[in-house]
Formats: C-alpha cells, sequence, structure tokens
C-alpha cells in the first residue's frame, strides 16, 4: 500500500508540471489547470488502490486530468452566475503578447473543435503520444483516436483555411 | 495538412512554454506522500497550500437534481394511465444514472448494468433524469454547449433493456439550462427547472409541461434564484424545489454570522521552514462572502454563514508566483458561487449555485516514531498519511412547494418551508428533500458527509442521521423514519413510485431504504462519487 502511494506521488512529482501545461491547452488559464491537475492529484491519491496496473497509471492521471478540464469547461458553459471576472484564456486577444497572433488563430479554432477531437489533437501533437496511447488515455477504441485525430485535423485545416 | 500540424504543434508548444514552472503541491502533502524536493519543479519557492481541490469539493457537493415521479398504487385513480402506457406504481427494479458517460440503467438486484446510452454528442450532455411510478418509462433532459437543451424519452423492458429512446418533439426554451426534472406519476406531465444559458446572468423559472401536446406554463424566479431539486407529485398537481440559493462558506468554526458582503481576514502563518527568501512570512487572506442571491429591499437576505476551522486549513494562494516577492503579500481571495477565480487569487472557484463547505487538510506522519519536523519532507520510503477532508455541503433548508393548479406566474408564490435541521434525535444538514407520492409528506435526508481524501473513505457522522419526514401543511416534523448512527450521512436522491423505497447514497455507495431498513445497491468505490451525476429509479 505504502509502495503505491509514493508511486502516485512520484508519477505526480515527475508530470506535474507537464500536466499543467496539458490543462493549460484545455482550461485555457494557469489557475484553473494548476487545480485541475490537484484535483487528479487528490483523486489518483483517494483512488489509488484501484490502481492496479502501475504501467497504466500515466494514462489513468492524464485522463483525470482531462476530465477535470471537462469539468471546468462545462461549468463554464453553464455558468447560473458570474459574478467574478476570470483570467484571460491564452487563446484570448489579451495574451496575443505571450503567444502571437498566428498562434492565436490556431488556439482559437482549436478551442472550437469538438471536445474529443480538440482533446485528442492536443495529445497527439503536442503530447507526442502514439494512437495507442491516446485510446488509453480517452478510453477508446486505437482506430477511434485515430480517425477522431483525422477528423480533427480535416477541421482545423477548414477553420484556417477559411481565415487565411 | 502538415502545415496544420507544425502550426499546432508550435502554438501548444508556446501555450505550454508560457509556464516553466509549477508550485508544488503542498508542505504538507509533499511530505506525507514523500514528493521530494528534487522531483519538484516548484520546490525551491513557497508552496501553494494544497487546497482541496475545487472541482473536486464541488463535484462532492453538486446537489442531486431532478425530481421524482411518485404515485400511490390506486390513489386518486391514477393506476394506469392510457395516455403514456404508464402501469401502476411497482417496486423498482432498476435505477438509472445519467452521468458523464451518458445514461447507465441498472438492475437493483445486483447493481448489474442493463443498459447504456452515450451523451448525445460532445457539446450535448444530459442534466437530469427522472422515472415515471412504473420504474420503466423514463425521462431525461439535456443541457448543450449552444444552451439548446433537449428532452428524452425511453421506455426498459423487463430485462432493463431500453426498448426506444427518442427526443420528444418539444424542448425547454433555448438559451436555457435544465437544472433538474420531474416527473408526474403517468409520466403525462414534466416540470424541469432552467437557469440561464451563456455568460449572461438572468432568471431561474419553473416549467411544467404536457409530455403530450408540448404545452408548458411557467414560473419565473426573483433574478438571480432558481429552483433545483425538483420532485413532483403523482397527479402532478405539487412541485417541491430547492430555492437556488448559493451558500457561501469558508473555513471557521464555530460558524461565524457575516452580513451580506462581509469581509473576513484571516492571518495565516507560513512556517519559517518553508519560506524562502523570497517567501511571505505571513500571508493574509482576505475573504469577501457575497451572498449568492441578491433580494430585494423588502426582503430579509438573510444571512450569510461562514463556517470555520481553527486549524486554518485555508492558505492563500498567489496566483502568481511573483506575488510571493513581497514580505506582506496580501493575497485577496473571494470566494463567489461561480466557477471562475479571480485573476488575483484562485483561492476557491466553487461552483455556480453551490459551494463547498469546508475542508482540512492535516499531514500526520505514518507512525509517531517517525514524525518529521514541520516543514521536513519525509523520506521516501516512511510516507506520512494525508489527512483530508472535504464537508460536503447540506442543500438549503429552504424549499418550496408550487401549487400548479393555483394562478400566477411568479415562482415566489410558492409556499416556503425551512425545514428543520434536527428531528427526533437525527440532526445536520438537509441532505435532499422530496415530496412523497400522494403529497402529504416532504421527505428530507439530515446529516452530514465528511469525505477524507486520505482514504477515500467517509468517516461516520457525530451523531445520529437519517431519513425524517415533514408535513405539507406547513412544513412540521413528523418524525425520523429511517435512522443510523456511526455511519457517514447519507442524501436522499428518489422516492420510488410506491413511495415506500427511497434511492439514497452512502459511503460511496447507492442504496436503497425501505421499511426494513438500508442495503446496498452499487458500490460505486469512489468516495468522491460525483452526485452531480443524477440517479433515479
Amino acid at each position: 500500500m505504502i509502495r503505491e502511494r509514493v508511486d502516485v506521488a512520484a508519477l505526480f512529482a515527475d508530470h506535474h508540471l507537464g500536466l499543467v501545461r496539458l490543462a493549460l491547452l484545455m482550461v485555457g488559464d494557469v489557475g484553473t489547470a494548476e487545480d485541475v491537475v490537484q484535483e487528479a492529484f487528490a483523486r489518483t491519491h483517494a483512488g489509488r488502490r484501484r490502481l492496479r496496473d502501475p504501467g497504466r497509471a500515466l494514462a489513468y492521471v492524464r485522463s483525470a486530468v482531462l476530465n477535470g478540464c471537462r469539468s471546468v469547461l462545462r461549468r463554464r458553459s453553464v455558468a447560473f452566475r458570474r459574478a467574478v471576472p476570470y483570467e484571460p484564456p491564452v487563446w484570448s486577444a489579451e495574451s496575443v503578447a505571450m503567444v502571437g497572433e498566428d498562434r492565436r488563430e490556431v488556439l482559437v479554432a482549436l478551442g472550437g473543435l469538438p471536445r474529443r477531437q480538440r482533446e485528442a489533437l492536443v495529445l497527439r501533437f503536442y503530447l507526442d503520444l502514439s494512437y495507442e496511447e491516446i485510446a488509453d488515455t480517452m478510453g477508446v477504441a486505437g482506430s477511434t483516436a485515430r480517425s477522431t485525430i483525422t477528423r480533427g485535423l480535416a477541421a482545423l485545416g477548414r477553420i484556417l483555411g477559411e481565415e487565411s | 495538412m502538415n502545415d496544420i500540424i507544425n502550426r499546432l504543434r508550435d502554438a501548444t508548444q508556446a501555450v505550454g512554454e508560457t509556464i516553466d514552472h509549477v508550485p508544488g503541491l503542498t508542505p504538507g502533502l509533499a511530505s506525507g506522500l514523500a514528493l521530494g524536493e528534487s522531483g519538484e519543479p516548484g520546490g525551491s519557492r513557497t508552496r501553494r497550500s494544497w487546497l482541496v481541490p475545487v472541482a473536486a469539493a464541488a463535484s462532492v457537493t453538486v446537489a442531486v437534481a431532478g425530481g421524482v415521479a411518485v404515485a400511490r398504487g390506486g390513489d386518486g385513480g391514477l393506476g394506469q394511465a392510457a395516455a403514456t402506457g404508464v402501469g401502476p406504481a411497482a417496486v423498482p427494479t432498476f435505477f438509472a444514472d445519467a452521468g458523464e458517460d451518458g445514461i447507465t440503467v441498472r438492475s437493483v438486484n445486483g447493481g448489474a448494468e442493463t443498459s447504456r446510452v452515450p451523451e448525445p454528442s460532445d457539446k450535448e450532455r444530459f442534466v437530469s433524469i427522472q422515472a415515471a411510478q412504473d420504474n420503466r418509462l423514463f425521462y431525461a433532459v439535456s443541457a448543450s454547449d449552444d444552451c439548446r437543451p433537449r428532452l428524452y424519452r425511453f421506455v426498459l423492458d423487463e430485462a432493463g433493456k431500453i426498448g426506444s429512446f427518442d427526443a420528444l418533439p418539444f424542448a425547454p426554451p433555448e438559451g436555457t439550462r435544465p437544472t433538474s426534472l420531474a416527473v408526474s406519476g403517468d409520466g403525462s406531465k414534466l416540470a424541469y427547472g432552467t437557469a440561464p444559458c451563456g455568460r449572461e446572468p438572468g432568471t431561474g423559472s419553473l416549467v411544467v409541461a404536457d409530455t403530450t401536446t408540448g404545452d408548458s406554463r411557467t414560473w419565473t424566479a426573483k433574478d438571480g434564484t432558481g429552483a433545483t431539486n425538483l420532485s413532483m407529485t403523482a397527479d402532478g398537481r405539487l412541485v417541491l424545489f430547492t430555492r437556488d440559493v448559493a451558500s457561501v462558506a469558508a473555513v471557521a468554526e464555530p460558524a461565524l454570522v457575516v452580513e451580506p458582503s462581509a469581509t473576513l481576514t484571516a492571518e495565516v502563518p507560513v512556517k519559517e521552514e518553508e519560506a524562502t527568501s523570497s517567501s511571505s512570512p505571513a500571508v493574509s487572506i482576505t475573504v469577501t462572502v457575497t451572498p449568492g442571491i441578491r433580494s430585494d429591499e423588502k426582503d430579509d437576505p438573510g444571512p450569510a454563514v461562514v463556517n470555520a476551522v481553527p486549524t486554518a486549513a485555508v492558505t492563500a494562494i498567489p496566483a502568481e508566483p511573483v506575488v510571493t516577492s513581497d514580505p506582506t503579500a496580501t493575497a485577496p481571495a473571494t470566494i463567489l458561487p461561480s466557477p471562475i477565480p479571480t485573476a488575483a487569487a484562485s483561492l476557491v472557484p466553487a461552483e455556480e449555485s453551490l459551494s463547498w463547505c469546508r475542508f482540512a487538510v492535516e499531514s500526520v506522519p505514518a507512525t509517531p516514531a517517525d514524525a518529521p519536523s514541520a516543514g521536513k519532507t519525509a523520506e521516501p520510503s516512511e510516507p506520512a498519511e494525508l489527512k483530508a477532508t472535504v464537508q460536503v455541503c447540506p442543500d438549503s433548508p429552504e424549499v418550496g412547494l408550487l401549487d400548479t393548479g393555483a394562478p400566477g406566474d411568479s415562482l415566489d408564490k410558492a409556499t416556503t418551508f425551512s425545514l428543520l435541521n434536527e428531528s427526533d434525535g437525527a440532526s445536520g444538514g438537509v441532505l435532499g428533500a422530496k415530496i412523497s407520492p400522494d403529497g402529504t409528506r416532504i421527505v428530507a435526508a439530515l446529516g452530514g458527509v465528511d469525505v477524507a481524501l486520505a482514504d477515500g473513505k467517509l468517516p461516520p457522522s457525530s451523531g445520529p442521521t437519517g431519513l425524517a419526514a415533514f408535513s405539507t401543511d406547513d412544513g412540521r416534523p413528523l418524525g425520523v423514519f429511517h435512522r443510523q448512527v456511526g455511519t457517514s450521512g447519507l442524501r436522499l436522491l428518489d422516492i420510488d413510485g410506491t413511495g415506500e423505497n427511497m434511492l439514497v447514497t452512502r459511503d460511496g455507495e447507492i442504496g436503497a431504504v425501505d421499511g426494513s431498513g438500508y442495503r446496498t445497491l452499487v458500490d460505486t468505490g469512489d468516495a468522491l462519487v460525483n452526485f452531480g451525476s443524477r440517479i433515479a429509479w
């Protein structure tokens, strides 16, 4: 049991920054991204006894992060009250100085894709995961991961093509 | 295509590189979990206190939306409903969960999954589900990113398989987000709460619709309020709901009563060993408490209650690392019923219309002899035990009872009851309130639920908890009909068509309470079971 606990901790120690970056790409601001990753940590830690296959632990954690991002995005989209201004996302006009206009266009286009396509593209081209790893993380079949990426790229191309 | 890929890689890498390090998890957590300094990019600066992640906390506080379609067999001649083909009230054999994975139908006997429906699309998800009195006809309502909610209907066969699954030809108004669904006993009427969809504040409402014709009637709430947690009598006349009052709670105990918009400031010392040259010796937290509901002047807005734990589990978290260079940094943190953190500090971006109540984080050594001194990192081979608990927010004890046969279109005309949180020995917050099939009683779960994140378990409640009944005439307590001691508090999810069987969650399980007591239906295996995934039978 102790061994498992240490493994979870080590996992996050090794991948904390990468996971926050992944979450940042999904939710747009660092504060929320950090919260999402912390939540993923808490959930993984609480459920560590169910982590039977250490080899899948990172995929499990990535899934937890993606799930957390989805929850955040859902809450934003269905927000009932909005009393607090929030940190502008990295793809907002306010952040253009940080990443540049061309990149911002790509990020806006990415953000406009269906959730699964967006996730699959980030896992594939940001994290450079294999189709199998993407499938594992997203809980879908390898063929589905592949086709989702293909469709996502096509959609991205259409959006960016239209813009240019 | 390669150009697109290259641009995508470039843009995502650029975003990733906007962060070059992240704060550590928490001193206590780090030591408790043997997060070594070496492996932690943010280890050299004041570490971010380990807050119970808001999303996790919020997820356990999400009220179980959804009402209950209930009917007593033979009451008022409801019985067989010709219009919808719904049978008489029956003891449930199935229950359904509308969660992240779509709709899952399970057998009451053994909890085995019998059927599943995926989410309608990437941008549309089920938010509430309810069954008619026969436990075969189910309705679900969805919310979507484009603010076009839809209603669905499906029927189960005797094996629990979904025979037909169809969208209804009518839907909640565009631009709204359904909060909760309730169904009359024969399935001929639906009631649902709506909230504004999107970013503009607006007004909530309660809608009752005829499932045959689509005709509907709407009751509108005051600006900024709404109705959740709906349940409906068998005849569809009475609708019980929880006023969507956003309670605000931060850490402090005993409970403080503060005026709306009061500001609470607390000093949280940072241990010397944890502080670095660039970090602040003390961090002041300013918690602004703002009532979620802006009441009219003529109404008593009621106090906002702030609960606090003396051990000061909240530590200010400067959102920007540079803030720590200020020796007397003040991190203003706003706790508001909003999912979005402030730019200044992401202390508690609480979920809209709901909030976590309180949490406490404590790290203790696995064995007393190995107790590491404060701020020191434990040896990896001697991890300390992390103790963290989240107290699940109770619902508002204020429930509204709407007589849909009465004239008027204001939800504020509904009768309001404040359910006592102590009845016949059971005490605690209200964790779900539903109206009985015949409309004579309000059934509410009384108790408290703490979630220990350390071991994923739910510690037992401190006192007796249970299910209590209240009169719908005047809200007076009628007694406790299910009492439990030494277990975690339970949350009432639904009442069946007969009115005799209560669907509840307890200890990470979904269970049932009937005349013979509690029994487990399925162990979700997750103490942080997402109550927001609507569960009904």
